[in-house]
């Protein structure tokens, strides 16, 4: 079973007020059936409303046939490090990084070690969902387990390096969380890679949308 | 890393402006592991025209038969997302094993039909790469198959049937 290993808060966009969600790691394909088990049936929810609406399925929610079931029957669990934000209904948000072997491309720190953050999803009553008028239930998610795989960087002496292949709609949301953007990867079918430079002494991210 | 997350993670004021750029569902979406996996769909600007001309090749050929992609998917025992995805031009990581039944079903030569998926690499002067284009540009999608259509499959099954073609 996974392990809890610290809390922190979102925020609750219905009362406007910070919602405590606990940070999980260590998580076990158990977890990601019981993610499944979660998700699926909500995903299927906004995926009715959206074919009722007669929505071109080209703007549908990129996510809309992910399957963590299948993926985490895929996935080599060992080498992958696994965190998930759990709140009492469940799970809210699910993170997979790897610290190797991927290294940083950013000058001066070429070659350098750096925490590849391969995979963020969240729960599908935290969408956005315009078309349908859905409103995400809990949000700061996504840059609270942003700050995660930074401190994993840091407390694994990669002074706070991260890297990721964002898809197109998401560039310049990390560009606006301090990540510089390198351009399209060919080995990652052109999607950009962008990469988090070492931390500054007293500088966390929290701080970096004053960098862009 | 407790002294790590207390440093780092967000409160107050950083975490309200923080969630207030979540605005829409894929602002933090990351695709490393959904490349890895086959999961992710390529935007229509980067697509490989052998996705398009794939997905087209087995729209018309179903069509043509009558099947829908739910008789296909338990005739030879593929994954229903896969196959709406190749349909709708999206599977840029085909699974060969698709590939193989698709041209079993279909009795059309495997090879060829990994050539117009995208699952090995053409070769300079192969006629099937021009007919494929073709193909793509010519077919549109309809209710029912148009002489149009109808004959711009025929023409390209025949090339896709042939193993005799220049390697």
């Amino acid at each position: 079973m996974s392990k809890t290993l610290h809390q922190f808060s979102v925020l609750d966009r219905a009362s406007g007020t910070d919602a405590t969600v606990e940070l999980r790691g260590e998580l076990t394909t158990r977890d990601f059936i019981d993610v499944e088990r979660s998700w699926g049936p909500a995903r299927l929810d906004i995926l009715t409303r959206l074919d009722a609406a007669n929505v071109h399925r080209a703007a549908w929610p990129e996510s809309w046939h992910w399957n963590w079931h299948q993926k985490a029957s895929r996935l080599s669990l060992p080498v992958t490090i696994t965190f998930a934000a759990w709140s009492l209904r469940g799970p809210e948000a699910v993170m997979m990084v790897k610290t190797a072997p991927y290294q940083a491309r950013l000058v001066p720190d070429v070659g350098k070690h750096l925490v590849y953050i391969d995979f963020i999803e969240v729960a599908p009553w935290n969408w956005t969902v315009p078309s349908i008028a859905q409103k995400p239930t809990l949000t700061g998610l996504g840059s609270q387990l942003v700050q995660v795989a930074v401190a994993l960087s840091v407390s694994e002496e990669f002074r706070g390096r991260v890297g990721l292949h964002s898809l197109p709609q998401s560039e310049a949301w990390y560009k606006n969380r301090g990540f510089t953007n390198l351009g399209p990867d060919l080995h990652k079918q052109g999607l950009a890679y962008l990469e988090r430079p070492a931390a500054q002494p007293q500088q966390p991210t929290s701080q970096s949308g004053a960098d862009t | 890393m407790n002294a790590q997350l207390d440093r780092y993670l967000l409160s107050g004021d950083d975490l309200l402006k923080a969630a207030s750029t979540e605005t829409s569902s894929e602002v933090f979406a990351v695709g490393g592991l959904l490349c890895e996996l086959g999961l992710i769909a390529t935007p229509a600007a980067r697509l490989p025209v052998p996705c398009l001309v794939f997905g087209r090749w087995l729209e018309l050929a179903r069509r043509a038969r009558g099947l829908t992609l739910l008789d296909i998917s338990s005739q030879v025992n593929v994954d229903l997302h896969e196959l709406v995805r190749i349909e709708c031009g999206e599977a840029a990581c085909v699974q060969p094993r698709t590939v193989h039944q698709l041209a079993v079903l279909f009795a059309v030569d495997p090879r060829s039909l990994a050539v117009i998926s995208g699952l090995i690499q053409d070769q300079p002067g192969n006629p099937l790469t021009g007919a494929a284009v073709r193909f793509a540009a010519q077919s549109e999608s309809m209710e029912k198959l148009s002489k149009g259509e109808r004959d711009a499959l025929n023409e390209f099954v025949q090339l896709l049937a042939s193993s005799e073609r220049t390697e």
